[in-house]
């Protein structure tokens, strides 16, 4: 690998790494997100109850707040930058687009990754040291709580964020003004991601989306397909009728299919203003 | 017998359109090294547009820009209008990121700081920054990487008449270091006094080039400003006849 092409790539990453952790807004964002996230684990009394129930108590949580999260980290890198004139400076240095997108994504990927493990792992350690509620566990097993599941459902929820990380980034590098970024992202939140369930639901109750493809189309977005990961995956949900949550290849590839298509276009956008 | 030294860049026909707007038309110019090079024109007579294609930034619709240099380093600085930089970082280590961005050593950070005279300012965030501070810590960042030319879109814009001065002889100094320096501006005493080749636009085209000495002798005008509107006067006038009003 030649590590000179990579050089201004981890140059932009650095910059990126301490312009959010310079900024009070982002700093209060991470803190909110810690708050949230603990105090739900904790009001729901999920410790008490073992690593299993506390995912399931912060799954819609989780679907809802890393997306937001993310997103405010990456909306604004690379707009923020043209609307300064800064990307302009950076088009006259030895940087390529590639290079530029790959380092805005790193740099703020390390924050956000950080910000959501700290979080979760707070409430993983939660779990492992509050004594089990024996009253309020109705039926249980050994083997269906571990850790394990648990460090499986940071990974994936970190997934989810690095997707809509890189969904803002794409954003970041269209959008000509800040007005413009807001409303291409209320339009994709509400469009794609709401759209696509109200389809699926309604396709599922009209009888024209199959059963059985349900679990395959789960994978086209990126939050039914942390959704289905999750299930499948995290919580180990068995049915004896074979009815799957998820069909965990299609979902993963789901979600680097969104990761990477976002990136392209960042890449493609980036210059072109 | 004097020595033709060759263009840093060499712009030929080159011409640029909006939407039917024609922004730069037909111009051609060639831009030497040791020489200050100043656009001028009235607002919107594409000064920004004919030097962000010098830059590189936007590719002409025809005509060519060819460098006498086209290796994989910084072939030329850039500062555009009223630069901003990111907020939470000092003058110095905004200096640091795009020299390193450069693959420069950082160390050039300090004589760079020094240039422009900075030096002082080394260690105040880009926020706590006057418009002065951060049009100088703008041409810092152009001379990163040490360009054979650098280009820079109206960088007295806004400020004081001292702050004004203060910027020119900076601009001096770098010619007299060796490099090619183009500007666009609207400081037609101060270009007057500083630049050894002025360009004319006026509705996208070059409508007069030459000397601020020799403009002056050619329009027997007393002034550059003088010679500005006689131009932009007269071509006004042809672009009012070709319009039909």
């Amino acid at each position: 690998m030649n590590l000179e092409r990579l050089r201004p790539a981890l140059v932009i990453a650095e910059r990126e790494l301490w312009t959010v952790l310079r900024t009070r807004a982002y700093l209060l964002l991470a803190m909110a997100f810690f708050v949230v996230t603990v105090g739900l684990a904790t009001l729901t009394d999920g410790p008490t109850r073992g690593y299993v129930p506390t995912e399931l108590d912060l799954l819609v949580p989780m679907e809802l707040l890393v997306p937001i999260v993310a997103i405010a980290l990456g909306y604004r890198a690379i707009l923020g930058d043209a609307t300064r004139g800064e990307l302009e400076m950076l088009r006259t240095y030895p940087l390529t687009a590639d290079q530029h997108v790959i380092g805005s994504f790193v740099g703020r990927a390390i924050v956000l990754t950080l910000i959501i493990t700290v979080s979760l792992a707070v409430v993983g350690i939660l779990v492992a040291v509050t004594p089990p509620d024996v009253v309020r566990i109705f039926a249980t097993h050994e083997t269906a709580d571990s850790p394990l599941l648990f460090v499986r459902f940071v990974a994936l929820t970190v997934l989810l964020g690095l997707v809509f990380l890189a969904i803002g980034l794409a954003i970041s590098a269209i959008a000509r003004s800040s007005r413009t970024a807001i409303a291409i992202i209320a339009a994709f939140l509400v469009l794609v991601i709401l759209g696509f369930e109200v389809l699926l639901a309604r396709g599922l109750a009209g009888g024209w989306i199959a059963d059985e493809l349900l679990t395959s189309l789960l994978a086209l977005a990126p939050n039914t397909a942390y959704r289905g990961l999750v299930l499948e995956m995290a919580v180990g949900i068995e049915s004896p009728v074979g009815i799957r949550a998820a069909a965990p290849i299609w979902s993963i590839l789901g979600m680097f299919a969104w990761l990477a298509i976002s990136l392209v276009i960042a890449r493609f956008a980036i210059y072109r203003r | 017998m004097s020595e033709e030294v060759e263009p840093i860049l060499t712009v030929e026909d080159i011409t640029l359109t909006f939407d039917d707007i024609v922004a730069v038309d037909t111009v051609s110019l060639e831009l030497p090294r040791e020489k200050l090079v100043a656009i001028i024109g009235p607002n919107g007579s594409g000064k920004t547009t004919l030097l962000r294609m010098m830059a590189g930034l936007v590719k002409p619709d025809r005509g060519t820009i060819s460098r006498l240099d086209d290796g994989p380093h910084r072939q030329n600085g850039y500062l555009p209008q009223e630069p901003r930089f990111r907020q939470g970082f000092t003058t110095r280590e905004t200096l640091t990121f795009y020299t390193r961005i450069a693959g420069s050593d950082p160390s050039v950070v300090e004589s760079l700081l020094e240039v422009v005279g900075l030096t002082q300012a080394s260690s105040m965030r880009v926020e706590e920054l006057s418009g002065g501070m951060l049009g100088l810590l703008g041409i810092a960042q152009s001379l990163v990487g040490d360009p054979p030319l650098t280009i820079l879109d109206e960088p007295t814009t806004g400020l004081d008449p001292g702050m004004r001065r203060h910027v020119f002889e900076v601009i001096d100094g770098l010619v007299e270091d060796g490099r090619g320096v183009v500007i666009a501006s609207h400081d037609l005493e101060l270009v007057e006094r500083h630049a050894d080749v002025v360009g004319i636009l006026d509705g996208g085209r070059l409508v007069a080039e030459g000397s601020p000495e020799v403009l002056m002798e050619e329009y027997e005008a007393d002034s550059l400003d003088a010679v500005f509107d006689t131009v932009t006067e007269i071509e006004g006038a042809v672009t009012v006849r070709r319009g039909g009003t």
